[in-house]
């Protein structure tokens, strides 16, 4: 069976992924999963340890690897960080050969998905419209928090919720309106899809 | 960061415990857990089975040596080595059908136990329902709840020379629980009473009141202090070393209140010991099983519970070093601790779909994958709980 390896910062990131990936190519693929230790670190322990994952992966059987790295924002100014400057930097990563790479950037962050599909909202249980646009909305993951609050005057939403609502997202919606998303999905199915 | 093949080269104990068997429903049926000759590390999801699994370790070698003391689990087999000499050790404690419901009714149970040579499958003894058969000599009436290593090497008969040794090893398994120590909401001081003539739990002179693992710990602290100053002292020293504290005093006075003859209460650092930090207390608990030289084999529950890393680091060390003799199990889920084990001490500890509780080492594959993290200077625990597992 082919195998796709999925490298995150962040498990539920990971767990999220993986559940989009089994929607993608249901049935034909099998997954490994990667992410550091929590409190190890986050992004910076992720680019650190991106190498040696990617080994191992290969040593287990995955010819492709997703490296899922949010964009995030610069807090010296609040503004989204240089996406260019970021791929260049993971690009340069070793590579054992044999595995191809794919890197994944959600903007700001793989929350900002949800933002495509009004029916995940409603799901989610918040008074919001869908976007158009979801990378354009700062910090995706705390306005459906924050909106989760003042909707329900508890908080609703964390993101440990994410891979449920992954089974629900309109994938074709989705790829309409991110654009991170449809680059991935377009080229896990080149190489895996039927 | 030790090298995987380094567990190998620790030096032996010279009695230890080398492979448990228990069979304990709420962990799917029969289970074999594999230790090491110093350290064994657990570690696995919450909910796989660590804890049950340690309780059962624990409550098998009481059973096996403590009459009085049946509980889960029913069946274990014990493999030891005494003094480079493999030996199995089982017992199973079945009610005998006959007699009255009551499970505090001793003799409603029969205990059968059985001891071979494992190198040369040579019966050293057996007891069944009563009857005691030691290698091929006649058999001897026993009262059926008893096993060899419930009696005193005085009985009526010659007992083989290795049961003296096997009961100490196994009478000598510790269990430190995780959590801390205190229980109660709000700390108080902790005092203990002397009564004349009086005998509290477990033997002890001194009883109190209050959450029975601290009274455990002022007590055998007071007790040492009366009668085992060296191991006090050593009980000081140690926790100097890890930088806990500088000073234990025990203030004994007589009590104005008769029966009770007199009263203890146990400062560190000038603290009552029911005042102090939740951590503190817990290292003084850890410490005491690290000095008691009757402890043959420690199991430790998630030592890094209220610890901050850097004395995590040295109690580990400490533990290490203290007595190369002592087996000691961990279960964790820090990654400090993972990393100052070897390879070969970890033991993955996985509950299955349906509930099944299993056991194992890291496989060879496993064993592979992990030489890339190494080679690149990542530690065990960047392999171990990155998903290399799932």
């Amino acid at each position: 069976m082919s195998r796709i390896g999925v490298i995150g910062e962040d498990a539920t990131d990971v767990e999220t992924l993986v559940v989009l990936l089994r929607r993608i190519v249901p049935g034909s693929v099998g997954v490994k999963t990667k992410a550091p230790p929590s409190g190890r670190g986050g992004c910076a322990k992720l680019v650190r340890s991106a190498p040696t994952y990617m080994k191992e992966l290969w040593a287990s059987g995955c010819t492709l690897a997703i490296l899922l790295h949010d964009l995030d924002l610069d807090s010296a100014n609040n503004e989204l960080k240089d996406e260019k400057k970021l791929r260049a930097h993971l690009s340069a990563l070793p590579v054992p050969a044999g595995l191809e790479l794919v890197i994944c950037i959600p903007v700001e962050e793989i929350e900002a998905w949800f933002w495509s599909d009004q029916a995940v909202l409603d799901r989610v249980g918040i008074r919001a419209k869908a976007s158009s646009s979801p990378h354009l909305i700062k910090k995706p993951k705390e306005q459906l928090r924050d909106l989760s609050l003042r909707t329900h005057h508890k908080v609703k939403y964390a993101t440990t919720q994410n891979p449920k609502l992954a089974e629900d997202l309109n994938l074709e919606l989705c790829a309409q309106r991110c654009p991170a998303f449809a680059s991935l999905r377009e080229q896990v199915l080149r190489r895996f899809g039927t | 960061m030790q090298d995987l093949d380094e567990s190998a080269a620790q030096e032996p104990a010279s009695d230890r415990i080398v492979a448990v068997t228990v069979e304990d429903p709420a962990l799917g049926g029969l289970l074999r857990l594999t230790l090491e000759a110093r350290r064994t590390v657990l570690v696995g999801k919450n909910g796989a089975g660590k804890s049950r699994l340690l309780e059962d370790l624990h409550a098998a070698a009481l059973a096996a040596t403590r009459l009085g003391t049946r509980g889960r689990p029913e069946r274990v087999k014990f493999e030891v080595q005494l003094g480079g000499v493999p030996l199995d050790y089982s017992y199973v404690c079945t009610r005998a059908p006959e007699r009255t419901e009551d499970p505090d009714d001793r003799m409603s149970w029969y205990w059968n136990e059985r001891c071979i040579d494992a190198a040369t499958g040579r019966r050293l003894w057996q007891v069944g329902e009563g009857i005691a058969t030691i290698g091929d000599d006649q058999p001897v009436a026993m009262i059926p709840i008893h096993g060899l290593l419930h009696l005193r090497s005085s009985s009526a008969f010659t007992f083989p020379s290795e049961v003296d040794p096997l009961r100490a090893l196994l009478r000598g398994v510790r269990l430190i629980r995780a959590g801390v120590p205190r229980q109660a909401t709000a700390r108080e001081p902790v005092r203990l009473q002397r009564v004349r003539d009086g005998v509290g739990q477990a033997g002890s002179p001194w009883t109190g009141r209050g959450d029975d693992r601290l009274l455990d710990v002022v007590k055998t602290l007071v007790s040492w202090f009366e009668v085992r100053r060296d191991q006090f002292d050593a009980v000081v020293e140690v926790g100097r070393r890890l930088q806990v504290l500088q000073e234990i005093d025990v203030k004994l006075e007589a009590h104005p209140h008769p029966p009770a003859e007199q009263e203890a209460e146990l400062f560190v650092d000038g603290v009552n010991f029911g005042l102090l930090s939740d951590g503190t207390q817990r290292i003084v608990e850890l410490v005491i099983k690290l000095v008691d030289p009757a402890v043959t084999v420690l199991l430790l529950e998630e030592p890094e519970t209220s610890v901050h890393p850097g004395l995590l680091g040295r109690v580990l060390a400490e533990l290490d070093a203290f007595d190369p003799g002592r087996q000691v199990v961990i279960s964790t889920h820090s990654l400090g601790v993972v990393d100052a084990a070897a390879a070969g001490d970890i033991r993955v500890v996985e509950r299955s779909a349906a509930g099944v509780t299993s056991v194992r080492p890291l496989n060879a594959d496993e064993q592979q994958r992990l030489r890339i993290y190494l080679d690149d200077g990542l530690e065990l625990a960047d392999f171990l709980f990155s998903g290399a597992l799932d």
